[in-house]
């Protein structure tokens, strides 16, 4: 037994130095679970564009994964390639098992593009019973399908108008209904609440709850983060093509934030920029800074060492609760002002 | 071959329900009336204008509604980015593509079959006798339709619907005019006649 703890004792020192192996420990926590998408060193070039940069990840059967990132983070591209809608330029995407694209695949998945559009003279029952007939459903079996599958979203009252006269809100239910028309195991969803109210926001985060009970695998790329923070099992943050962290949302969040608040720290400070390159947040508040880093040791140490140095008086230093939203931000900022400096040891992967 | 089939009733039924078709069937149908008001002629003399005359104006309103609705079958299911939620679907690509120029060809088939349909009732009803030498010159034109939407729905896998549009209008006048260009060919030397004969290959 004390053998034991001297063992996790070692492999929690080995993976705070290690954030590979984290990563590496993160995915054998899910053996017994079959992966239904492998993504290896994907890369996508458009012309001198590299959308995507080397990117390798798996996604397991049943859970909710999360592919965050900013506008142009490769998000959109990385799903095309698993849809098989583009071709990669070097590395291989497996979805349950097979080559992304293949038919036998698409039998299985199903996607849910940003904004959908539909053929606007078509109803929603005309709709989504064209996307089923794809499917080779038709007569009875198809109408009963799309009939259960409008009453699930919400649309049946208003099933026989034509698209035209739809809200976005009601478009978007119109989507999530033709991605089931076949019932599929994995659902690729991006941005399914873009642009929803509050009440149609919930009824699809309470659906994609719905789905994960009913055994689905769904990859959700969003930047609700409030939402991801809440269904996601897993997450993978995304910036410029590579990803920046991977690991569960409690992983991720994990270790909290420290706000540190200095005074006699010039604004116009010439050095602030080494200081943002640590930290996620930087504000001045009246006379005092305000400086919101991650609590590890390394970046709280480096803040409080960047203020000694330009002169500053240290006021005080609080622990707060870190959400997704500050892991996001300070990736993106990573990204924007710099070097990478790990805030999550257990949760930080290199994508190469 | 059911989804091609599928995705084809798809484009029929969204273009048939565009705006711009109607118009040119209704201007169309009108200048075919309009085609008759040759009273001031002998009849044969005015029968053989107005099947002239309503022939081709029928082959150009095709041509236009052709050309129009081809150059537009691809790149706006990209546009609106449609073509992704169904290439998501178990579509081939060359399903997809096929689909939606059957679809095309369906639409032009239809609205040359309505404004053969006028025309031909018309003259058939002044002539006093059924004329299918109409309906053989109403069938030529479909298949010169159908040379023009093939050229407008591959032009369009690569350019843009404005680029496509003079282009597939150069094609099609080059291809009007072979008897013209066929006949500077015979004049002139050997190499000029192999050069007109690819060119008449080509449109």
């Amino acid at each position: 037994m004390a053998q034991d703890s001297s063992k996790d004792l070692e492999s929690l020192a080995d993976t705070a130095k290690d954030p590979g192996l984290a990563m590496q420990k993160a995915a054998e926590e899910n053996v017994g679970y079959a992966k239904v998408i492998e993504i290896k060193n994907l890369v996508k070039t458009y012309r001198n564009i590299t959308a995507v940069n080397d990117i390798s990840l798996d996604v397991y059967e049943g859970e909710i994964f999360g592919f965050l990132g900013p506008n142009g983070a490769g998000k959109t591209t990385t799903i095309k390639t698993l849809l098989g809608l583009i071709f990669p330029t070097s590395g291989t995407t497996l979805v349950l098992g097979k080559e992304a694209g293949d038919i036998e695949v698409k039998e299985k998945i199903s996607y849910l593009p940003e904004s959908p559009y539909f053929y606007e003279h078509m109803s929603a029952k005309e709709v989504v019973g064209y996307y089923g007939s794809l499917f080779g459903l038709k007569g009875a079996a198809k109408d009963k399908r799309v009939d259960y599958l409008l009453d699930l979203v919400g649309l049946q009252s208003d099933s026989k108008k034509p698209l035209r006269a739809f809200s976005k809100g009601m478009l978007q239910r119109v989507g999530i209904a033709q991605s089931l028309i076949n019932d599929p195991k994995i659902l690729f969803f991006d941005e399914p609440t873009s642009g929803l109210d509050p009440v149609a926001h919930r009824d699809i985060r309470n659906l994609i709850l719905h789905l994960k009970s009913e055994g689905r695998t769904i990859f959700l790329s969003s930047h609700q983060l409030s939402d991801v923070e809440l269904v996601c099992d897993r997450v993978s943050i995304l910036n410029k093509g590579k990803i920046r962290r991977l690991g569960t949302v409690e992983d991720l969040i994990a270790g909290g934030n420290v706000e540190i608040i200095a005074e006699n720290i010039d604004p116009e400070n010439s050095d602030l920029g080494r200081l943002k390159a640590i930290t996620s947040n930087v504000e001045f508040v009246g006379p005092k800074t305000v400086i919101t880093a991650s609590a590890d040791n390394r970046s709280k140490n480096a803040v409080l060492d960047w203020v000694r140095s330009n002169k500053g008086d240290v006021v005080s230093v609080a622990q707060t609760r870190r959400t997704l939203e500050d892991i996001f931000y300070e990736t993106v900022r990573e990204g924007e002002s710099g070097p990478h400096i790990p805030t999550s040891t257990t949760s930080t992967v290199s994508s190469n | 071959m059911n989804t091609i089939w599928i995705i084809a009733q798809g484009t029929f039924g969204e273009a048939m329900r565009r705006k711009i078709l109607n118009v040119f069937l209704l201007v169309a149908i009108a200048i075919i009336i309009m085609g008759f008001a040759f009273g001031s002629l002998d009849p044969r003399q005015e029968m053989v204008t107005v099947r002239s005359i309503g022939l081709g104006i029928i082959e150009l309103a095709g041509v236009f509604i052709s050309v129009i609705l081809s150059i537009n079958l691809i790149p706006q299911e990209i546009e609106r980015r449609t073509i992704y939620t169904i290439l998501s679907k178990p579509v081939q690509r060359y399903e997809f593509l096929l689909g939606k120029f059957v679809g095309g060809l369906l639409t032009v088939l239809a609205n040359i079959a309505l404004m053969g349909a006028v025309f031909f009732l018309l003259v058939s009803y002044k002539e006093g006798h059924v004329n299918v030498a109409i309906l053989k010159g109403l069938l030529m034109t479909f298949f010169q339709l159908f040379l023009v939407c093939s050229i407008a729905v591959f032009f369009s896998a690569f350019l843009s619907p404005f680029v496509n549009f003079f282009l597939t209008f150069a094609v099609f006048l080059l291809g009007s005019m072979s008897s013209v260009i066929e006949s500077l060919g015979t004049q002139d030397s050997k190499k000029s006649i192999i050069a007109v004969d690819s060119l008449k290959f080509c449109t």
